[in-house]
């Protein structure tokens, strides 16, 4: 009976199914283009700059001195080697400095850089415009990035001044030849990383004193030293394996160093005693995984205020179904259907017809994303702006069927809350005053 | 003891003119089987009267018992049950379910009451055949005359077998002949299921078939035959 009395105004219920199905296949695109867009800067970004992993000693990672070196580097690089998730890793030097060249000065990060190494981790070090990228690990050059090119208008082949601190704490200048441009996927990171030599910066930073490296000249170690290493898997929302290998590794290393404590000076001891920090992206780029965990329920939020508005619309409907059918009701009061009878009945018709619209809005909002997913949507317009934000111009939703049994569920529940009113106003009906007659 | 029992009943309405005593101290008994009209001018007294009766509005003063039960003294939800399990309505303007049809119209109080599906159409198929609309039972309201929907009241309201049926002007929509039908088939089955019949009517085709009436004026009853 209830969904008969929905097809009684058939033009009118068809408007608000379809309302509802409009509304529902909104909201999903939305979702699917916001999760596909958040996904997108996600990679981007891991790609260019963040990587999925990182590990530094504990030292560095309080406090970004120089002197603090990730200790047992060999023992680390061979864990990273023979775990088959691990695809790639790069060790860095990382050093804060100053920028200078004839038209301005720039706050910098140098990364120190193995250049095979970096290049197999990140987009960045592989996207180079103009000139190329670093190849000798001792040579006075530096790769930029095209924002910071402009900001302190040079070129290839220009000179910059870098200004940084050595492991003592005393002030360091150097000059540089700008030997290319990277184009990296963010214009805030391509304004303050630029890219140097490892070798050359462990010598200019004294991070490998003369004796190392006199000893690199005869077969040295293919990294020698570093702050950090980045490194890949394959897998960057299943890394918790890794990590945990990584780990064990570390506290076994430990356990080493205790036993073998005695014949080592205080100062080393204290260095490598030093317990590593491992890091996944999400605690490297907080924001990113902010990004990611806010998404979910800033979607949803965003499609209660869509289901919201349609509950107000569904709810006026029903008013309206109940203004019409005043006579009806009283007589079906008089000749005994109860009050549970008639709210089951009137919250019954509302359900049915806020959820007739679901299924179809549901169906082409997946239908839309599984095409927009293959085809992707550029918008040209705000490319520049997208790019700010480590972003490409295309965007490829992605399908959210995570989304659809919440959706469901709330649009059932907006649709049983607007039928509270509806149903409240055929209850408080008189029979007599509703029929006028008997 | 009669089946319905009136005793001193009073119903006052308050409007901005003042109070108007729609009944007036009615006392008055209704025995099983009766096919009774209650007959009147327009503003006598009729439909309040049948309101009280049928437990639709509580008078202000007087008691109504029904089989003994005093119905005015029955909270609101247990008069809606009293109602269904109790009494038949037969409107004037028919108030059939515009989305049912003959058939589930019929059986429609048996649905409420919980009847199985099974037993509840059969009961309804078979008043439909007593008022002559069996071949018309999966039609909807709107696919039959005024006096075929009244007729689907009827058996609408025979259907629970109803302890009296009570019918407030039931034939003032009707055409002769629809009229003459609609009162062959509830004199009909008043003898065949001993149904009791209350009316409240003006029209003379009513008052020729009743076997008694009681005839209202402001609200009192001025003549029982």
């Amino acid at each position: 009976m209830a969904w008969r009395n929905i097809w009684r105004s058939p033009w009118r219920s068809a408007v608000v199914i379809g309302a509802m199905a409009l509304g529902v296949w909104a909201g999903i695109f939305m979702m699917g283009w916001a999760t596909g867009l958040n996904d997108s800067r996600t990679v981007s970004m891991l790609d260019d700059n963040v990587g999925h992993g990182r590990l530094l000693s504990g030292s560095f990672d309080e406090s970004q001195e120089i002197s603090a070196p990730l200790p047992a580097l060999p023992l680390f690089l061979e864990t990273l080697s023979t775990d088959t998730t691990v695809t790639a890793f790069a060790p860095r030097i990382v050093i804060q400095a100053m920028a200078q060249s004839g038209s301005g000065a720039a706050p910098v990060m140098i990364y120190g850089i193995y250049p095979n190494a970096e290049q197999s981790v990140f987009s960045s070090a592989r996207k180079i415009p103009e000139g190329r990228f670093l190849e000798d690990l001792f040579a006075d050059e530096v790769v930029i990035g095209q924002e910071l090119a402009k900001r302190l208008e040079v070129g290839v082949d220009d000179r910059l001044v870098l200004t940084f601190q050595d492991v003592e704490g005393d002030p360091h200048t150097a000059l540089f030849y700008v030997v290319g441009l990277y184009d990296g996927a963010s214009n805030m990171l391509e304004e303050t990383l630029l890219y140097a030599p490892a070798l050359n910066m462990a010598q200019q930073t004294g991070l490998l004193d003369s004796s190392a490296m006199a000893s690199l000249s005869g077969s040295p170690p293919a990294f020698p030293v570093a702050h950090e290493v980045c490194f890949r898997v394959q897998d960057p929302y299943a890394m918790k394996p890794t990590l945990e290998r990584l780990s064990i590794q570390d506290g076994l290393r430990l356990e080493q160093v205790e036993q073998r404590s005695t014949i080592h000076s205080l100062e080393t001891l204290a260095f490598i005693s030093t317990p590593i920090v491992i890091k996944d992206w999400r605690s490297i780029s907080p924001e990113l995984a902010y990004a990611d965990n806010v998404m979910a329920q800033s979607l949803l939020l965003f499609m209660t205020i869509i289901l919201l508005a349609m509950a107000f619309g569904i709810l006026n409907t029903m008013l309206m179904a109940i203004l019409e059918r005043t006579r009806e009701l009283g007589m079906l009061m008089a000749i005994g259907m109860n009050r549970r009878r008639i709210f089951s009945l009137i919250v019954l018709e509302t359900i049915l017809l806020s959820l007739a619209g679901l299924p179809i809005g549901l169906l082409l909002g997946h239908g839309t994303l599984v095409l927009t997913s293959q085809t992707g949507i550029t918008f040209e317009s705000v490319e520049q702006g997208l790019a700010e934000f480590g972003m490409d111009a295309t965007i490829y939703p992605v399908t959210v069927p995570e989304f659809y049994l919440p959706i469901a569920a709330l649009v059932f529940v907006l649709a049983f809350l607007s039928a509270l009113y509806p149903a409240r106003k055929a209850l408080k009906l008189n029979p007599i005053e509703s029929m006028r007659v008997l | 003891m009669a089946l319905i029992e009136l005793k001193n009943v009073i119903k006052v309405y308050k409007s901005q003119a003042g109070n108007v005593t729609a009944v007036d101290g009615i006392s008055a008994s209704f025995e099983e089987g009766e096919f009774t009209a209650i007959v009147g001018p327009s503003g006598c007294g009729k439909t309040t009267l049948l309101n009280a009766i049928g437990g639709l509005d509580r008078p202000n003063q007087g008691t109504i018992k029904i089989e003994g039960q005093d119905i005015a003294a029955l909270k609101d939800r247990d008069l809606i049950d009293f109602r269904l399990q109790n009494i038949g309505f037969v409107f004037q303007a028919y108030n059939l379910i515009p989305v049912l049809t003959a058939l589930e119209n019929t059986a429609f109080i048996l649905e409420l009451q919980g009847v199985s599906k099974k037993e509840r159409e059969a009961r309804a198929m078979e008043l439909l055949e007593a008022v002559g609309l069996a071949d018309r039972a999966h039609n909807r309201p709107n696919q039959l005359s005024g006096g075929q929907q009244q007729r689907v009241a009827v058996a609408r309201a025979l259907a629970s077998r109803p302890r009296f049926v009570l019918a407030d002007e039931p034939t003032a929509n009707l055409d002769s002949r629809s009229t003459e039908t609609l009162l062959d088939i509830m004199a009909n089955l008043n003898q065949r299921e001993k149904t009791t019949f209350i009316f409240s009517t003006h029209d003379p085709r009513v008052i020729d078939r009743a076997r008694r009436i009681l005839l209202l004026e402001d609200g009192k009853i001025v003549m029982s035959k």
